[in-house]
This record gives structure tokens, C-alpha cells and sequence, in this order.
């Protein structure tokens, strides 16, 4: 098998992602093999939030959180918060606050293991992460495509990880699965390729997409259903009306074309 | 909380969340106060209320059920308030009638406002009041499926004169309701007829209301008693007596009737003599020694005849008990009581009679009970089929049915079938009948002034019969 190819056909291959930046290839396409990562814990961070309406003074926000862990495969452990009703002046700035303290959280609970987190910029946290856990952290970036779909026919079929860019990588878990962005604290490719092969050991992998951080997702979600719940118990126990935020696209042009 | 929610084509459709617990059969109020006027409506279906992202939740209940699942700092209230919106059901509903200014009206055009009313669940028995019907005779049937202990009081003066037809699957409790209706109208001083194809009519105790006549033995038909058109009828009906043997024995039976000797023996010493064509002869004598043989019919006058067992002046059941008997021979049976009835009813020389025919369809034809329900009011006559089949019953005779009580069917044909031949709706039928547990049905009609109910029937431990014998009867009393 041809185990490592020049990533930087991949330019030539897709010229206009090379041109905006989106596609900076530093290194080569490397391998993982899964067979070789030892057993270690896996914990995935996910939170969620809606912004129920607002009043003349604040908005209203209902927030959630799910904690993931697994150990030994089968073993996993929910830890579901909220969902908080919050007011704030400000409609995100909870929310962020909230997915950062439930790193350092499950970066406290867990040590030699992996965190799994939602699309965060690692940098942001990293002075506020204590070194004795020894965690890795992957920043999973779901909603990372090229805007030229043919990549996926460049890259390879089996499991790999290519560096883009500083501690960013690109990278395929499982044989056809989908290809993910992730961010490491690190920039070593083979730092990468070696936590990677831990996490395809040790976590299930749905459509090359982590179990554990799915599991996060699904258990942090907040639904519509519970949106208007909170809109009842806001109205029924604090006896606070609050308005859906204005849409003036909505309002000029109706439903149907706004 | 019930609220009303929509209406779509003839159904009503109701917002319910918990606590509330409203289920199929039910009855609710749609009250408008301030005009003085209600809705009384019936649940007919219920269905859970359509909510954005329910799919998600029911898939994470069931990730849940997988895994542990810890849950800290959760808002009780909004939680609440959730449980509450993915419990919520809808109820569809059919009007059954209106009230206005306190009066009941059976059907109305008014569709009552969604801002200006409310809905309550109401009982069964303020439902009776509203419509303001008092039992002259009141008997419970059973009790209501959805309201535990209060009992189905129906007026027992309505099943007088009326057409009743029974109907359910092998073993859904059709005969123990045909036994409770018989031990009620006995009780109450009436005269029943029962065809009892199966022997389950008889007490388990002695009672002289009780009596069981068994075809040979306590029941024997006079020959005088027999007229010779039914004579002839059942030679050439039952019997397949060929059209020129009927002439002979017709000549020979007026002769003998002339002479002042007709008798049963005297006719057949008579055919054997007479100086006729020897296959016509051969003919009639096997068909009257296997009258004979069937052991009904003597010369001799039984001491008490079919008709005097009902001459009481208590309540009586007369069932005349048929199992073992060759096909032939029951309808013979049931012919000859049949005549001997209908002769006496239709001279007044005996009270009004409650008829209970089981599986009717296998002892007369359609076209002998059309023509009975078509005469029975003038004969004083009140009908009760029962039966498994539904189709074993004509069209006709479900059209002119006053009460119907339908125990549990499964089968589409069978539910599809009772829709075209009943005054309900097809909707409320199939969601009323597919889903009655055993020993329950829907009674609807004359009985239950033709509001439709779900009675849980009475078990009932007077009667013999009835029970399934089973082989592996010790197996069972194991578990």
C-alpha cells in the first residue's frame, strides 16, 4: 500500500481552496494505524443553547450541557446540566463561558485520555488547562467542507491525518468514513497520528465521526419542544412575556419569502 | 387540561395533556356558558399531538435506556412543562349531541368557539341525566370499561319487542351476555325461548324458572299436535321427499283424517299396504322410520306439551338443548317448537316471548327469520341473534335491529362488513371494537339510546355450560 503521498498534488487538485488559504498543506498524508493506540478514557464535551425572545431589558437564554465519558468500550456515563434559564444582556456570551468550564471539568475528571470538544479554538484555553491530567484535546470540526467537493476523491480511502496548518489537521478515522478538521495543542504530525490511533482504538466511530461526541450532541441538544417549555415556565412561573426576536426579513417579506 | 383544538371533517379534536386521562369511549363537554350551551362528544381515537423535534427526543430516550444517564442542575419546571407538551394527545372526537337551553338535541349545526369554551370529561351517567331517560325496569349489564364500578343500568322494557343482535369472535363472552339478559328478563316475570345449540343454557342449580328439555327425553311432539302442512313441509324440506311421493302421502293422510284414524303408526301401516308404486312406497317408509327414529314424535299426548312449559306465572327459560343432535334432526327439533310457538303466539293463547337463537344461520334459513322479524311485533315476539359470523346475518335483519352488542373483532373484513350494515360510523367502529379486551363489547342502539357504550360484562356462574374443554387442562392449572 502506498503509505504516504505528496499532499501537495492536493493544490493543484483544488486551486481555488489553495488560493483562499482554506487548503495550506504543510505536510504529507500520514497513515494511522489504528491497531497500534494503548487504552485510555474518552470524554466528549458538547453544549447548546437557544435564544428564547427577549424583553425590553434582556434576552433569554436556555442552556445545556452533556459530559461524555467512556471507559473500556462499553462503559459510558452521561452527565447531562441544565437546561439553565438564564437572562442576559448579551445572547452568547454564557454559552461560551459554560463550554470552557466544562473542558477544564472533564479535563480534571479524566487523565492520560482524550477530551473530545465541539469546533473550539483550543489556543483560548489552553493557559487555563492544568498539565498533570496529561489529556489530549481534539477540537472536532464537523461543519469543516471544502468548497470543492472532489476532495474527498483526492484523499485517500483508509484512515489518515495530513497537517494543514499550524496545530490543525485533516484527517479520515475510519476506512470511507467522512473527513474532519481537527485542532490539536499540538502542530507534531505524529503526536497527531498517535492520539489518533488512540481515539479510533478506544471510541466508536459512526460515519468517521466519534461516538462519544456524538453521544455529547445529541444529549446537549436543545429541542424545539423543550424551547417552548421554557417559554411556558418563563410565562407561567416568573410571569415574564417575552417577544421572539424581530426578523425584519420576515416581516417585510412574509413567510414565505422572508 | 382539555381544550378544544380543531375540528377536521366530522370530527372534533381535543387538546389533552396531563393529568388528565381521557381514552377511547370516553365522553367530554364542550360548554359554552355564557348561551347556555354544550356539546357532548364521544372520543373515538386518540393520537399523540405532533410536536417539532419529538423524533429526536423519543430517539434519545431510547439512546438513554442503553447507557447511564446522569442529570444535574435540571429546571424542574421547564421540565415539567416539557413532560407535559410530549405527553399531549389528541383526541378525536364525534358529536353524539348538543344541549341547548337545557334541552337534548341528538344532532346540531353549531360549532362551538375555540377562545369561549371549555371541555370537561363527563360520566356516563350524567350523560343519562342530561338526556333525561328513566329506566322503567333498570338492570345492569356490566360496568363502563373506562369508569370502573360504575355500572351500565339500561331500561330491560326496552329489549321488549325488539330485534337484539350479539355478535363476537369464539370466546369473547357473547353467550355470558345472552345468560345475563335471560336471568334478568326471568327475573323480572318474562318468558324466554332459547335454542341452545351448545347445552349452556341450563342452571347449575335446581329452579323450576330453569327448564332444559332435551329432544327424546322431556321433549315430544304429539303427531295430532302436527298439522299436515307442516308435516309435508318438513318431508319435503328436510326430508327431500320427491313432489309424487308428497301427493300419495297427501291422499293417504286425508283419508286416514277422514276415517277418524290418523296416527302416526296408522299412516305408516297404511303406506305400507297402500296400492302404490313401489319406489314411492320405499320412499316414504325409510323417511318416516327415520322420523321415528328420531324419537320426538309419538301418538301418545305427552302429560305437558312444549307450550305449557311456558304457561307459568313466574319468569321462565325453556332452552331447548340440541348438542349431539344430527343436523337433520335440529332443524327438525327446531321446526316443529318453531310452529308450535308461532301457532300459539299468533292465537294469543301465550304471552309474549324473548327468543334467543344462537348461530341461527345453521338451523333455519334468512328467509325464514326475515319473514319472523318482519311478523314479530304483531306475533309478540322479541329476537336476540347471536352469533360469531356477522355475515351470517342478512342486511335486512341488522337494518331493522333496535340494540347491537359487538364484543372484540380483529378481522378488517369482519369490522369493514359491520360498518355497512350498523348505524355507527366505520371510524368509531373499528377504534371501538379492534381494541375491547375480552369480555367487554360496545353496546349501542335502542338499549343505550343509541349512545354508544363500552360495557366491561358481568361474569356469570348460574349457568352449566359454556366453558371451553380443554385436553391440556392440567397444563394450564400449572401456571
Amino acid at each position: 500500500m502506498n503509505t504516504e503521498t505528496n499532499a501537495g498534488l492536493l493544490s493543484k487538485e483544488l486551486p481555488r481552496e489553495a488560493e483562499k488559504g482554506i487548503l495550506d498543506l504543510a505536510g504529507n498524508i500520514v497513515p494511522i494505524n489504528s491497531d497500534s493506540g494503548e487504552e485510555v478514557p474518552i470524554a466528549a464535551v458538547d453544549s447548546s443553547f437557544v435564544v428564547l425572545g427577549q424583553d425590553n431589558e434582556n434576552f433569554y437564554i436556555l442552556l445545556r450541557s452533556a459530559l461524555v465519558f467512556r471507559k473500556n468500550q462499553n462503559n459510558i456515563r452521561v452527565v447531562r446540566s441544565g437546561p439553565f434559564l438564564l437572562s442576559s444582556e448579551s445572547s452568547e456570551g454564557h454559552f461560551h463561558e459554560m463550554e470552557i468550564d466544562n473542558i477544564l471539568r472533564v479535563n480534571e475528571t479524566i487523565s492520560n485520555g482524550i477530551v473530545l470538544v465541539d469546533g473550539l479554538d483550543l489556543k483560548e484555553i489552553e493557559s487555563k488547562l492544568k498539565s498533570y491530567h496529561k489529556n489530549f484535546l481534539i477540537s472536532v470540526d464537523k461543519v469543516f467542507q471544502f468548497e470543492n467537493m472532489r476532495v474527498f476523491s483526492v484523499f485517500p480511502k483508509y484512515p489518515f491525518v495530513v497537517n494543514l496548518k499550524d496545530n490543525t489537521f485533516l484527517a479520515r478515522l475510519s476506512p470511507n468514513g467522512f473527513i474532519v478538521k481537527l485542532s490539536l495543542l499540538s502542530s507534531s504530525i505524529t503526536e497527531a497520528c498517535k492520539v489518533l490511533s488512540m481515539l479510533i482504538r478506544n471510541d466508536e466511530l459512526s460515519f468517521g465521526y466519534p461516538l462519544t461526541l456524538k453521544l455529547a450532541h445529541i444529549f446537549a441538544k436543545i429541542l424545539p419542544y423543550e424551547a417552548s417549555s421554557a417559554r411556558l415556565s418563563l410565562y407561567m412561573k416568573e410571569k415574564v412575556s417575552i417577544t421572539r426576536k424581530l426578523d425584519g426579513r420576515k416581516l417585510l417579506l412574509g413567510s414565505l419569502w422572508g | 387540561m382539555l381544550a378544544l383544538f380543531g375540528k377536521t371533517g366530522q370530527y372534533f379534536e381535543i387538546l389533552e395533556t396531563p393529568p388528565d386521562e381521557v381514552n377511547i369511549g370516553d365522553f367530554l363537554e364542550i360548554s359554552e356558558v355564557q348561551l347556555n350551551r354544550s356539546l357532548i362528544l364521544q372520543v373515538v381515537d386518540v393520537a399523540y399531538l405532533s410536536i417539532p423535534g419529538e423524533l429526536e427526543e423519543i430517539m434519545r430516550l431510547a439512546k438513554a435506556q442503553e447507557i447511564i444517564v446522569e442529570n444535574e442542575g435540571h429546571n424542574t419546571s421547564i421540565e415539567q412543562f416539557g413532560d407535559e407538551i410530549i405527553s399531549s394527545k389528541i383526541l378525536k372526537c364525534k358529536v353524539r349531541g348538543a344541549l341547548l337551553n337545557g334541552h337534548f338535541y341528538r344532532s346540531t349545526l353549531w360549532v362551538p368557539s375555540r377562545y369561549k369554551t371549555t371541555v370537561k370529561k363527563i360520566s356516563t351517567n350524567e350523560i343519562k341525566s342530561v338526556m333525561g331517560n328513566e329506566n322503567k325496569i333498570p338492570f345492569s349489564i356490566g360496568e363502563l370499561l373506562s369508569e370502573p364500578g360504575g355500572n351500565v343500568v339500561v331500561d330491560l322494557t326496552k329489549l321488549d319487542g325488539s330485534l337484539n343482535i350479539i355478535l363476537g369472535r369464539k370466546g369473547a363472552g357473547k353467550s355470558m351476555l345472552a345468560k345475563t339478559l335471560v336471568k334478568a328478563l326471568v327475573n323480572n316475570g318474562a318468558k324466554c325461548f332459547v335454542i341452545d345449540i351448545n347445552n349452556e343454557y341450563s342452571v347449575s342449580h335446581s329452579s323450576r324458572n330453569f327448564v332444559s328439555l332435551v329432544p327424546g327425553k322431556n321433549l315430544k311432539f304429539s303427531f295430532h299436535s302436527i298439522s299436515k302442512p307442516v308435516f309435508i313441509s318438513i318431508l319435503q324440506n328436510l326430508f327431500n321427499l320427491p313432489q309424487s311421493s308428497i301427493m300419495e302421502i297427501s291422499r293417504i293422510w286425508d283419508r286416514l283424517k277422514e276415517s277418524g284414524h290418523l296416527s302416526f303408526k296408522s299412516l305408516k301401516k297404511e303406506i305400507a299396504f297402500a296400492q302404490i308404486n313401489d319406489y314411492i312406497r320405499d320412499a316414504l317408509i325409510r323417511r318416516l322410520e327415520l322420523l321415528e327414529s328420531s324419537g320426538i314424535i309419538t301418538d301418545d299426548l305427552p302429560e305437558k306439551t312444549f307450550i305449557d312449559e311456558f304457561r307459568s306465572s313466574e319468569g321462565r327459560c325453556v332452552s331447548l338443548m340440541l348438542r349431539g343432535q344430527s343436523s337433520i334432526f335440529r332443524k327438525l327439533i327446531i321446526q316443529l317448537s318453531m310452529n308450535q310457538l308461532l301457532e300459539s303466539l299468533e292465537s294469543g293463547s301465550l304471552e309474549p316471548i324473548f327468543l334467543f337463537a344462537e348461530e341461527a344461520h345453521l338451523y333455519q334459513d334468512m328467509s325464514f327469520w326475515e319473514d319472523l322479524v318482519t311478523r314479530m311485533r304483531h306475533l309478540g315476539l322479541s329476537l336476540f341473534f347471536i352469533t360469531n359470523e356477522p355475515e351470517s346475518l342478512s342486511k335486512f335483519i341488522y337494518r331493522q335491529s333496535d340494540s347491537i352488542f359487538i364484543f372484540n373483532y380483529i378481522n378488517d373484513n369482519d369490522i369493514a362488513f359491520l360498518s355497512k350494515v350498523t348505524d355507527l360510523d366505520s371510524d368509531s367502529l373499528t377504534a371501538f371494537i379492534s381494541n375491547l379486551p375480552e369480555r367487554c363489547c360496545l353496546a349501542t342502539g335502542k338499549i343505550t339510546n343509541n349512545i354508544p357504550l363500552l360495557v366491561k360484562t358481568e361474569p356469570l356462574n348460574d349457568f352449566k355450560g359454556g366453558f371451553t374443554r380443554l385436553f391440556f387442562k392440567k397444563e394450564y392449572l400449572k401456571f
